[in-house]
């Protein structure tokens, strides 16, 4: 079964001009920075896109996707969920 | 019950849930420089010693530290006044080295020996900041009011150089030498320095002769874009080390979240000053109820684990800062950027950071900073 993430929608998403980007939540007034592939990860979860997903829109963003890209991507997800940035629907 | 020793080598964590990290030793009172700027404006003492004026002697520096390292201490940070001016200085960095403490200097260098910088560079993880306020005599002179002592501070560098102590140069950013910035960089370049900061000076409720002419200094506006220009034109310029002090908000996220430049340390450090009282940091010789105990008498211990002020600082940050800080998306992180300097300016332990609060009041605070829905509210005083 495919896991889909979601966004926690209480979670403050802001850009700075040099490609990295901040979360910011308000409960516990928490800040994370995501560089610039943790920010475009972030903006693909939409409740919709899977981890596959994830990984194929990722080439037409970035050069060299490395081989164990997908783990990565879980990596990454897993440890925002523990954050309680994100979820999962099943 | 015998205390004892954590896994990880620091003793039990204190009673009030913090270690004491770092003590920052306000060693003299007494200054060899005539700084037009300094907050903290200590007595001039022109034959370079400062035994004339009260400082922390050797006896009770150990006397702190031993009780300090029982707190969980491991660095220490020696700042003035001047110093490298304390009649026991030697003996002192002798001291830290054997205690094994890390070791940071705040010098205006002048009277630096090879000596002290070796004895400097023996101790743990060394970092030794200098001021350096333009890249010529009449430019550093006219802010430190004593003459020749560009000469001696740049001798004094090139002994901490040699020591390879990478030093950081510091430069007091005014309307004067404004323009010297960049030239500034480029003589730390070619006296292979490890590192420039700029500061900048403000009108921020400092009682000294800088802050009385609000012509001398940069306004909040010419603060923010001198910022800017730095990040965007003078780091990219140099293979040196720049950084700048505003508060975390007017820096790159990249740079708040990787470096973290610009918080405050309040949770983890002390201040002893040249009288030996301790202190919430330099300020304390400037505004008395922010002076905590003395050194000779009271016990550290008491005073870090049940010391009201402290407490209430501990209870209500950052959860009760007041005005932008409230609203601000680092005041977790940044924690108002500095305690002390937002006391000085508004009497309040909870006030926000006075410059962001200004530049929110002026337009000029960054909107990806604030929080959604926010209404930041604080009584102004018109600054810069």
């Amino acid at each position: 079964m495919k896991k889909i993430p979601f966004a926690n929608p209480e979670i403050v998403y802001r850009e700075d001009f040099d490609d990295w980007a901040v979360l910011f939540d308000p409960d516990t007034a928490e800040t994370y920075g995501l560089d610039e592939t943790g920010s475009f990860i972030w903006k693909q979860i939409n409740g919709k896109n899977s981890v596959a997903d994830i990984l194929q829109a990722m080439p037409a963003e970035f050069e060299n996707i490395s081989d164990d890209a997908g783990s990565q991507i879980e990596k990454f997800l897993g440890e925002m969920e523990e954050k309680g940035l994100i979820g999962y629907r099943k | 019950m015998e205390q004892t020793a954590t896994k990880t080598g620091r003793p039990p964590l204190p009673e009030c849930g913090y270690y004491l990290n770092s003590l920052y030793f306000y060693i003299t009172e007494g200054c060899n420089l005539r700084c037009s700027h300094c907050w903290i404006n200590p007595p001039f003492e022109k034959d370079n010693r400062a035994g004339d004026f009260p400082y922390v002697d050797l006896k009770l520096f150990k006397h702190i530290v031993s009780q300090a390292k029982a707190l969980g201490a491991y660095s220490v940070k020696l700042s003035g006044g001047e110093p490298l001016i304390h009649p026991e200085i030697h003996e002192i960095l002798d001291y830290i080295k054997a205690e094994d403490l890390r070791l940071a200097v705040e010098t205006n260098a002048t009277v630096c020996t090879p000596e002290l910088a070796r004895k400097i560079k023996e101790c743990r993880n060394s970092f030794v900041s200098t001021s350096l306020d333009g890249p010529d005599a009449a430019t550093h002179e006219r802010v430190r009011g004593v003459k020749g002592c560009f000469g001696a501070t740049l001798q004094g560098l090139r002994y901490l150089v040699e020591a390879d102590l990478n030093p950081q140069i510091i430069m007091a950013v005014m309307r004067h030498n404004r323009d010297k910035m960049e030239a500034l960089v480029r003589l730390a370049e070619s006296e292979k320095a490890g590192s420039v900061k700029f500061t900048f000076v403000t009108s921020s409720g400092r009682e000294n002769d800088i802050a009385k002419d609000k012509n001398k200094t940069l306004t909040i506006e010419e603060i923010i874009e001198t910022g800017k220009w730095i990040e965007k034109e003078l780091i990219p310029s140099s293979e040196i080390s720049i950084v700048y002090s505003h508060p975390m908000a007017f820096k790159t996220f990249k740079k708040a979240i990787t470096k973290g430049s610009g918080s405050c340390g309040i949770f983890g450090v002390i201040g002893i000053l040249g009288s030996g009282k301790y202190a919430l940091c330099g300020i304390g010789q400037t505004i008395l109820e922010m002076v905590f105990g003395d050194a000779g008498t009271d016990k550290l211990a008491d005073i870090w684990n049940h010391n009201p002020l402290i407490n209430e600082i501990r209870e209500k940050l950052p959860r009760n800062l007041k005005g932008i800080c409230a609203d601000c998306i680092f005041r977790k992180k940044c924690l108002g950027s500095c305690i002390a300097m937002n006391y000085n300016h508004y009497r309040d332990l909870m006030a926000p950071n006075w410059f962001c609060q200004e530049a929110h009041s002026l337009g000029l605070f960054p909107e990806r900073c604030i929080i959604p829905g926010s209404k930041s509210e604080y009584p102004g005083k018109n600054i810069g």
